[in-house]
C-alpha cells in the first residue's frame, strides 16, 4: 500500500501567507475543445488573469485534464515557484480532484488548488452571447484567484478503527452482510429483535420469478451465519444505546431472556403440553402457537422460547421438559460491544390495511379479506391447512379470488405516495400458483399499472396471463359484503373498457405495501441517522452511495433504505458489507481535517451549531462550550450560518475567504456588516 | 362562538315546499330538547352541491356564504335537515374558514349582493349529527314517551358523511350513529346490501337523466325489499322525495309493488317524543299512507 497520507504541516490552519510566504498563483484556462472556447474567448480570460495581483503565470490550453495540460501545472510549480493553482475548466466534482492530486504529487497540499467552473456555469448556459460570456468568465476567474490567495493547508489524519462490526437485524439483508463481513475476517455481532433469524423470507411460500423454495435458498445462509466462528448471534435482543463515531463505536444491547436454556433439544414436548393458544405472529395469525413455542420447524436458533406476556405460569413445560431446559428465573442482560462499523438491516413491515375503511380488513364479517403475506402463510409448506387454500371464514376452497394491488402504496390518502415495486411481482406469482392449484377457480388481479420490470419478469407476467389469470386495470373502490349471505364482492371499474364491475370474491387478497418497521424511530435517534419522509432510513446518495447512511460508519442494508425485492436486497446488503468492511480491513480511516474552528472569544455557548449539525459532530463539553468532533464532522458547513456571532468558521470556507470570492462576481457591491 | 342551545334553522327548498311535516317535526323535536330555532330571513337556496358547483364553483360559494352570513348576523350555528344543504353549507363554511385568499375573493363578490360578509364565526350542523352525537341515545332516553317496535332500512345518503375529509363526522364506510340513535326508540335497523350507495337523486341526476336515476334507485329498492323493513328511514328531504316518487314510478312502470313508508329521522324522533301521529303526516305522503307507528306509550309520560 502506498503511503499517501501527508502529515507535513504541523500548524494546520496557517496559510503560507501568514508564514510569510507570498502567494504565487498560477491560472490555467481550459478550452475543453469547443465546449468552452467555442463561446468564451479563453485567451482574453488568461490575459486578464495574468494582470491580477499575485498571479505569476496565466495560460490557456486545449485540454487541461490531458497529460500535457497537467504537466503545465507541474512545470509552473517547479520552475516558477507557483504555490497556489487555479484551473478554470469544468466542475470541481469532475476534475477538481485531478488537479489537486497533481499539485500533491509536486509536494503542495492538495487543498491549495482552486477549481473554477466556466463550463457548466458559463459557456454552456450563455452559448449565444460570446462577449458577455467572456466577461463573466473573467469575473469567475478573478473570484477564483481571490479565493486561492488565502487558501490554507488541510491535514489528513489516520484514525485507527476497531476491527469488529455490528449488524442490526437478522433477515436476509442482515444475514448477507454478516456473512460477507465474517468471510473477510471481521468479527460480527448480529443482533435480532425476534427469537429467530431469517426474517420475512422464511415466511414466503415461493420466490419469484423462479418459484423456488425460499427456505432452501436461505437456510445455507442462516446456518452459515449461526455456525460461523467469527459471528456472535444475539436473538431477542435490541440496541439500547450507541456512542462514538465512525471506526470506533460503543454499543449497548439488551437481551431479553428466552426462559429456555441452550441445552434444549428442540423436542417440542413443552409446546405440545402448553395449554395456551394465541395467534402466531410468524404465521401472520394464520395459525396458533403456545406460550412456549418455536416460530417454525427450521427456526434458528432451534431453542424454544417462552412468551412471558401470554404465559399463565402453570409450569407444565418445566415439568415435561426431559432435559430441564425450561427456566423461568432467567433475567434480561445487557452487553457492551465495541465495533468499528454498524450495518442497519431492520427490514420492512407489511402495511396494515385496516386503515383503509373501504376494504374492511380485519373487521367482523370480512374474515376472507387477507394480505399477500397471509396468503403466503396459507400456501406455505408448514401451513395449518396443509398448503391447501382454505378461506378463513368457513374453510372452503375459494372459487373466486380477487387480488387488489397498491394497498397502502401509491395512495396519498394514507400518506404513502411511493410504489413498493414488488407487489405486482408477488401478486403475479401467487395468482399463477393459485391458478395451477385450482384451474377451475377464477383469479383476478385489480391493478393501477402493472409494474414488472427487469429480466424474466415480463415473461413471468405473460405466463400468468396464459394460465388464465384475469388482469383488470382499475383500483377497487370498495369491498362490499352482502349482509344476508355474507358474500363479498369487489367493486371496480375496468378502466380499459370503461365498464363498472362487481367481482364476486370468495377470497380477497390485498397486496399491502412495504413500510418502515414499527418502532424504528428510537433506533434512528440512537444511531443519529436521518430518515426519508416516507420513514425509511435515508441513504447518503441515491445513485452513488445507496448503502451509506447520513452518519459516517453506519450503513444501510436492504429494505430499511426503501422497498426492495430479495435479489435487490441481497445485492444492497453485500455492498453495505463491503463499505462497512473497508475501514476495518484497512485498519484505519483517512480523514481530511476540513473542520470548523471555534473562536471562544466570540462564542456565546448558545448551541445553535449543535442544532444545525446533521452528523451530530458538535457537542457541549463539560464546561458548557461547544466542541467539534473532528472524526464525525462531514465538512458540510451548516454550523456556520447557524452561528449568530460568526465564532465558528470552517477551514477554507471562512467568511472573509468567501467574501473575497464574491466581491468580483458582484462587482464589488457587497454590503458587509462588519 | 355562536350562542348555545340556539340554531338558525335553514329550511332549504324541498322540505318547506314538499314536506312541511318534516319541518314541523324538526321544530317539535328541537323544542322538546330545549333548543331555540330561529328563522333565517331572506335565506335562499343553499345552492345545490351537485349542479351549481359543477357550473361555477366560486358563485356557488358566494351564494352559500350569503346564507351563512345571515346566520352569522344572528350569532347562531346553522341547523339543516337536508344532506344537500349540509353538503353545500358545511363545505363552503369550512373551506372559507381555512382559506383566507378564497374568503377575500368570495367576500368581494358577496358585497355586490348587499350587506353581507362571510366572517367564519359559526358552524353548520346536520340534524343527524346533532341527534346522533350531541344528544345521542343516552341523552334522548328521558324524553321518550313512545317506544315503537319497527324495523327500519336506514339510508344515510351521500353528502352527510362524504367526503369524510371535509365532513369529519364518521367513517362513510361503516357508520352506525343513526342506527345507534334510533335503537333508543326501539327501532331495529336492518342492514341491507349496498346500504351506503346513492339514492339516485343527487348531483342533478334526477332532473337531467330520469332513467339513470331510476336504474340506480331500482337497484336500491331491490336491496331494501330483500330485508323487508317496516319503514325506510332517511335524513334528507331529497332522498325522501326520491324514495316517495321513485317507488310510485317503479310501481307504474317497472311492475313493482312497493309501498314502504318513507320517514325522516325528525319525523320518527318527533313521534317517539310524543307528537301526534296525524302531524307526522305519513297520510299526506305518497307511500305507506296507512302505516301506523303503534308502539307502547310509556307510563307516567304524556303524549301531546
Amino acid at each position: 500500500m502506498t503511503e499517501k497520507v501527508k502529515t507535513k504541516s504541523t500548524d494546520i490552519g496557517k496559510s503560507p501567507e501568514e508564514e510569510g510566504e507570498e502567494p504565487r498563483i498560477g491560472v490555467y484556462v481550459c478550452h475543453c475543445g469547443h465546449n468552452i472556447a467555442g463561446t468564451v474567448d479563453v485567451e482574453k480570460v488568461a490575459e486578464y488573469a495574468s494582470k491580477l495581483p499575485n498571479v505569476v503565470e496565466a495560460k490557456d490550453y486545449m485540454f487541461m485534464c490531458s497529460k500535457p495540460g497537467v504537466q503545465l501545472l507541474k512545470d509552473a510549480i517547479k520552475e516558477k515557484g507557483v504555490n497556489k493553482t487555479v484551473v478554470a475548466s469544468c466542475s470541481k466534482n469532475q476534475h477538481g480532484r485531478t488537479f489537486a492530486r497533481t499539485i500533491e504529487e509536486m509536494g503542495l497540499n492538495k487543498h491549495l488548488h482552486q477549481q473554477v467552473n466556466i463550463r457548466e456555469f458559463c459557456s454552456w448556459v450563455h452559448k449565444k452571447d460570446h462577449e458577455k460570456a467572456t466577461e463573466k468568465a473573467k469575473k469567475l476567474v478573478e473570484a477564483g484567484v481571490n479565493r486561492a490567495r488565502k487558501l490554507e493547508e488541510v491535514e489528513t489524519k489516520k484514525i485507527p478503527t476497531t476491527k469488529a462490526a455490528l449488524v442490526i437485524g437478522g433477515g436476509i439483508a442482515g444475514l448477507r452482510s454478516t456473512f460477507d463481513m465474517a468471510e473477510l475476517g471481521i468479527p460480527v455481532y448480529l443482533v435480532e429483535r425476534n427469537s429467530t433469524i431469517g426474517g420475512h423470507m422464511t415466511r414466503l411460500n415461493k420466490t419469484f420469478p423462479t418459484n423456488e423454495c425460499p427456505q432452501c435458498s436461505i437456510s445455507p445462509l442462516t446456518n452459515g451465519v449461526a455456525n460461523h466462528p467469527l459471528v456472535e448471534l444475539y436473538t431477542n435482543a435490541q440496541v439500547k444505546s450507541v456512542d462514538g463515531t465512525m471506526g470506533n463505536f460503543e454499543v449497548e444491547i439488551e437481551i431479553s431472556p428466552r426462559y429456555v436454556k441452550d441445552n434444549c433439544t428442540s423436542c417440542g414436548e413443552c409446546a405440545a403440553a402448553c395449554p395456551v393458544e394465541v395467534p402466531s405472529e410468524w404465521d401472520k395469525g394464520m395459525s396458533t402457537r403456545g406460550a412456549i413455542y418455536k416460530a417454525y420447524p427450521q427456526a434458528i436458533p432451534a431453542t424454544y422460547v417462552r412468551d412471558k406476556k401470554t404465559c399463565i405460569n402453570c409450569n407444565t413445560c418445566i415439568n415435561v421438559c426431559p432435559v430441564q431446559a425450561v427456566d423461568f428465573s432467567m433475567e434480561p442482560e445487557t452487553k457492551k460491544l465495541k465495533v468499528g462499523s454498524i450495518v442497519v438491516a431492520t427490514g420492512y413491515e407489511e402495511y396494515d390495511p385496516s386503515e383503509i375503511d373501504a376494504y374492511h380488513y380485519g373487521q367482523e364479517g370480512y374474515e376472507n379479506v387477507i394480505t399477500q403475506l397471509q396468503l403466503e402463510r396459507i400456501l406455505g409448506p408448514t401451513s395449518m391447512t396443509g398448503s391447501e387454500v382454505l378461506r378463513p371464514s368457513d374453510g372452503k376452497i375459494p372459487k373466486h379470488v380477487v387480488m387488489i394491488q397498491c394497498v397502502g402504496s401509491r395512495n396519498e390518502q394514507v400518506g404513502n405516495k411511493y410504489c413498493t415495486g414488488v407487489c405486482c411481482k408477488f401478486a403475479t406469482k401467487n395468482s399463477g400458483i393459485l391458478k395451477e392449484m385450482y384451474p377451475d377457480s377464477e383469479i383476478s388481479i385489480c391493478y393501477i399499472d402493472m409494474r414488472t420490470p427487469g429480466l424474466n419478469f415480463e415473461e413471468y407476467y405473460k405466463d400468468a396471463q396464459e394460465k388464465g389469470v384475469r388482469f383488470i386495470r382499475g383500483r377497487p373502490s370498495e369491498i362490499l359484503r352482502d349482509p344476508i349471505s355474507g358474500e363479498l364482492s369487489v367493486i371496480v371499474e375496468d378502466t380499459l373498457s370503461q365498464t363498472p364491475l362487481r367481482l364476486k370474491a370468495d377470497l380477497v387478497v390485498l397486496s399491502a405495501a412495504m413500510i418502515p418497521p414499527q418502532g424504528i424511530g428510537p433506533l434512528g435517534s440512537k444511531l443519529q441517522i436521518l430518515r426519508s419522509k416516507e420513514g425509511f432510513f435515508k441513504e447518503f446518495h441515491i445513485k452513488m452511495n445507496p448503502t451509506a447512511s447520513s452518519k459516517g460508519g453506519v450503513y444501510l442494508a436492504g429494505t430499511i433504505q426503501g422497498p426492495k425485492d430479495i435479489s435487490e436486497t441481497v445485492a444492497h446488503a453485500g455492498n453495505a458489507a463491503a463499505l462497512a468492511a473497508q475501514p476495518l480491513v484497512k485498519g484505519y480511516i483517512e480523514k481530511e481535517m476540513l473542520i470548523p474552528t471555534i473562536d471562544y472569544d466570540l462564542c456565546m455557548d448558545c448551541g445553535m451549531c449543535i442544532t444545525a449539525c446533521n452528523p451530530a459532530a458538535i457537542s457541549m463539553n463539560e464546561k458548557g462550550h461547544p466542541i467539534v468532533n473532528e472524526v464525525a464532522c462531514r465538512s458540510c458547513g451548516m454550523c456556520m450560518p447557524a452561528c449568530p456571532t460568526g465564532a465558528i468558521q470552517l477551514l477554507n470556507f471562512r467568511d472573509d475567504q468567501l467574501l473575497d470570492e464574491i466581491v468580483p462576481i458582484s462587482g464589488g457591491g457587497i454590503v458587509c456588516n462588519e | 362562538m355562536a350562542k348555545d342551545m340556539t340554531f338558525a334553522f335553514f329550511l332549504g327548498c324541498i322540505m318547506p315546499n314538499r314536506y312541511p311535516q318534516i319541518e314541523k317535526a324538526t321544530k317539535f323535536v328541537m323544542d322538546k330538547l330545549g333548543y331555540e330555532l330561529l328563522d333565517m330571513e331572506r335565506a335562499a337556496c343553499c345552492p345545490a352541491p351537485g349542479v351549481f358547483r359543477s357550473f361555477n364553483k366560486v358563485d356557488w360559494m358566494v351564494h352559500a356564504a350569503r346564507n351563512i352570513s345571515i346566520a352569522e348576523k344572528m350569532d347562531a350555528d346553522i341547523l339543516t335537515v337536508c344532506n344537500g344543504c349540509f353538503g353545500t353549507l358545511q363545505e363552503v363554511n369550512k373551506r372559507l374558514k381555512e382559506d383566507e385568499t378564497l374568503k377575500i375573493k368570495v367576500n368581494e363578490k358577496l358585497r355586490q349582493l348587499g350587506d353581507y360578509e362571510f366572517k367564519g364565526t359559526i358552524d353548520v350542523r346536520h340534524i343527524g349529527e346533532v341527534l346522533g352525537y350531541d344528544i345521542g341515545p343516552w341523552g334522548i332516553e328521558d324524553l321518550i314517551v313512545r317506544k315503537v317496535d319497527i324495523k327500519a332500512a336506514v339510508h344515510y345518503g351521500c353528502h352527510f358523511l362524504k367526503p369524510t375529509k371535509i365532513r369529519e363526522i364518521a367513517s362513510s364506510e361503516k357508520p352506525t350513529l343513526i342506527e345507534d340513535f334510533i335503537e333508543a326508540f326501539g327501532v331495529k335497523a336492518l342492514p341491507f346490501k349496498e346500504q351506503l350507495t346513492c339514492c339516485g337523486a343527487g348531483g342533478g341526476v334526477k332532473a337531467y337523466d330520469g332513467n339513470a336515476s331510476m336504474t340506480i334507485f331500482g337497484e336500491k329498492m331491490k336491496n331494501i325489499d330483500e330485508v323487508k323493513p317496516d319503514i325506510i328511514l332517511d335524513i334528507c328531504p331529497f332522498c325522501h322525495l326520491q324514495f316517495e316518487t321513485g317507488q310510485d314510478y317503479l310501481n307504474k312502470n317497472k311492475n313493482c309493488n312497493y309501498d314502504y313508508p318513507v320517514v325522516h329521522l325528525s319525523q320518527l324522533t318527533a313521534y317517539c317524543l310524543g307528537m301526534d301521529e296525524k302531524s307526522i303526516g305519513l297520510e299526506y305522503q305518497m307511500m305507506g299512507k296507512k302505516f301506523e307507528f303503534g308502539g307502547e306509550e310509556l307510563t307516567g309520560k304524556e303524549a301531546v
